[in-house]
């Protein structure tokens, strides 16, 4: 490749870059602004937001219930999920095939589509949306990926390392928890932050399992914009950048975002 | 018996059964009998005064394929999807193209800057947008510093497809870069020995072995773009209504559950078409790749 056309794709790629962090950047920006209404840039800078945030309890409250769902949706997804992969990778059984796809389906599902399916199904049935639903939506979503990471650590480790453990004499779970946990640790923190974080940010299916009661802080930044235009949500936002910056550090100490995705 | 043989090769079957049970069983119930309670609802009438009708009827599905207004919108839903495809692929090639020649400092960088919005939920990202279009926002006061006329940008199908491309790049990138990793670096190499100038060999070798990435990517673009609801249902405003406003509006506001659900089974027809493509273009591309 010629040096012109270098330079010119990188001068491309860097705008691209920006394109790509822009309407973040400008939210974390815009949440500090003293003005009452939305201006940018703003003219200056103050907290005032964050205090208004913590002072709403529909917010705050909100937020408890993604914490929660998150959370107990992350570690449940990636239990089942690991359960899953150990099934799915080290056992030979008929239908293998058929089931992986099974769990691998909710990926091309839109999730607006499942969020209005189990409502239907919830309310045609007389189920309450609650926190319990809430979560356990967020575990099909997001177990695909936790099936996903910790088969792709699975298979990067030598089958020899454990036939070793167990001509050892140690049985199926020691040989588990002292060889193949430790080797596919990576694999499964990387399922936990990133289930983590994709139940954190859901809105689709979200604002279908949602209640009055149970709404997640997504749900409810849309709820909210979709009648007022103010910094308000600026702030809450915002801390769903800030959480996202954690995961990314993590990510990035752990496997990297290249890697998580696929990238060599 | 040890039924605590979890990790061996040559176990009984229903150890891996064992380990699927809990997952088969929360998808069963979470997932596969909610979708069919949602098929089965579509082919169900309704009335604003009895509610769900339980005889079986196919009105709802010759609704949506006769009324012109419900015809706009599938057409509307599909045209937003091939538009942000086509976006995303313009800005998305030359970036995969340059992940491939930048140094592994900047390679490492635009990975991170590209990839990490996927981190951010979706609402935050399409609410930034309203910032940058909206009145008041950062191009409005732009255009008014340099004298041009401002206001708002927002409420139109480029607002949409700019806010949608922005959310949707990571996937295109994603697609691209894999397939142009795949090509033995040989190729080219050969190809510019045997005399091809730099850009012959970039139009007859690199662009046609990268073009199942590239169908790949456009397809994966264009299912997540036609079904996507936050970001036309903020940036599109209240006139702009694709297949998934019309599920939100069914369902949620106007209470009609057989509609949605047909509306939700015609989104999904498209979506399931469009990946099962997709899935054939990525099983070509192992074919095309002769060199390997």
């Amino acid at each position: 490749m010629t040096k012109i056309v270098r330079f010119w794709l990188g001068v491309f790629a860097f705008s691209v870059c920006l394109f790509s962090v822009a309407p973040v950047l400008v939210i974390v920006v815009e949440s500090f602004t003293d003005t009452d209404y939305i201006v940018f840039p703003p003219p200056g800078f103050s907290f005032k937001w964050y205090v208004e945030f913590a002072k709403r309890a529909e917010f705050v409250d909100s937020a408890v219930v993604s914490l929660i769902v998150a959370l107990c949706a992350c570690l449940m997804a990636t239990w089942l999920g690991t359960m899953a992969a150990i099934a799915l990778v080290r056992h030979e059984f008929r239908g293998r095939r058929v089931v992986q796809g099974f769990f691998m389906s909710p990926l091309s599902l839109p999730g607006l589509i499942l969020g209005l399916a189990l409502l239907q199904f919830l309310a045609g049935y007389g189920l309450a949306r609650t926190v319990v639903t809430l979560t356990l939506t967020h575990v099909v979503i997001t177990m695909p990926f936790a099936i996903r990471f910790v088969s792709l650590a699975l298979l990067s480790i030598d089958p020899n390392v454990e036939k070793a453990a167990r001509s050892l004499g140690a049985d199926s779970w020691r040989t588990f928890w002292n060889i193949t946990f430790p080797l596919i640790r990576p694999g499964i923190a990387a399922s936990v932050v990133f289930s983590f974080i994709l139940s954190f940010d859901e809105v689709a299916a979200s604002l279908f399992v949602s209640s009055a009661t149970a709404m997640t802080l997504p749900v409810r930044i849309f709820v909210y914009i979709d009648q007022n235009y103010d910094p308000l949500v600026t702030s809450v936002s915002s801390l769903l950048v800030f959480l996202a910056v954690i995961a990314l550090f993590i990510i990035e100490k752990t496997v990297g975002m290249g890697r998580l995705f696929g990238l060599k | 018996m040890r039924w605590t043989n979890i990790l061996g090769t040559n176990s009984k079957a229903f150890v891996p059964l064992l380990l699927l049970l809990p997952g088969v069983l929360l998808f069963a119930s979470f997932f596969i009998f909610p979708m069919a309670v949602l098929i089965e609802n579509s082919f169900h009438g309704y009335s604003r005064l009895t509610g769900v009708d339980p005889g079986f009827t196919l009105n709802n599905y010759i609704q949506i394929l006769s009324d012109p207004y419900y015809l706009e919108i599938c057409g509307r839903t599909l045209k937003l999807g091939l538009m942000t495809s086509v976006v995303t692929l313009v800005i998305g090639y030359p970036i995969a193209l340059y992940l491939g020649v930048a140094s592994a400092r900047q390679r490492a960088w635009i990975i991170l800057l590209v990839l990490s919005p996927l981190l951010v939920s979706v609402i935050v990202r399409t609410f930034g947008w309203l910032i940058l279009l909206g009145s008041n926002g950062l191009l409005d006061n732009l255009f008014k510093a340099v004298g041009l006329e401002g206001g708002s940008m927002l409420h139109n199908e480029a607002a949409v497809v700019a806010g949608l491309a922005n959310v949707l790049l990571p996937f295109m990138v994603l697609s691209i870069s894999t397939s142009l990793q795949g090509i033995d670096p040989a190729v080219p190499l050969a190809a510019s020995s045997l005399g091809a100038s730099p850009w012959r060999v970039f139009a007859s070798v690199t662009v046609p072995l990268s073009l199942p990435g590239v169908l790949s990517g456009l397809l994966i673009v264009f299912s997540l773009a036609s079904s996507s609801f936050v970001t036309p249902a903020l940036l599109g405003g209240a006139n702009y209504k694709v297949l998934s406003s019309m599920i939100y509006e069914q369902s949620l506001v106007l209470q009609n559950w057989p509609l949605s659900a047909t509306f939700a089974v015609t989104l999904m027809f498209i979506v399931f078409t469009v990946l099962a493509l997709q899935r054939r273009a990525l099983e070509g591309g192992k074919y095309k790749v002769v060199f390997h």
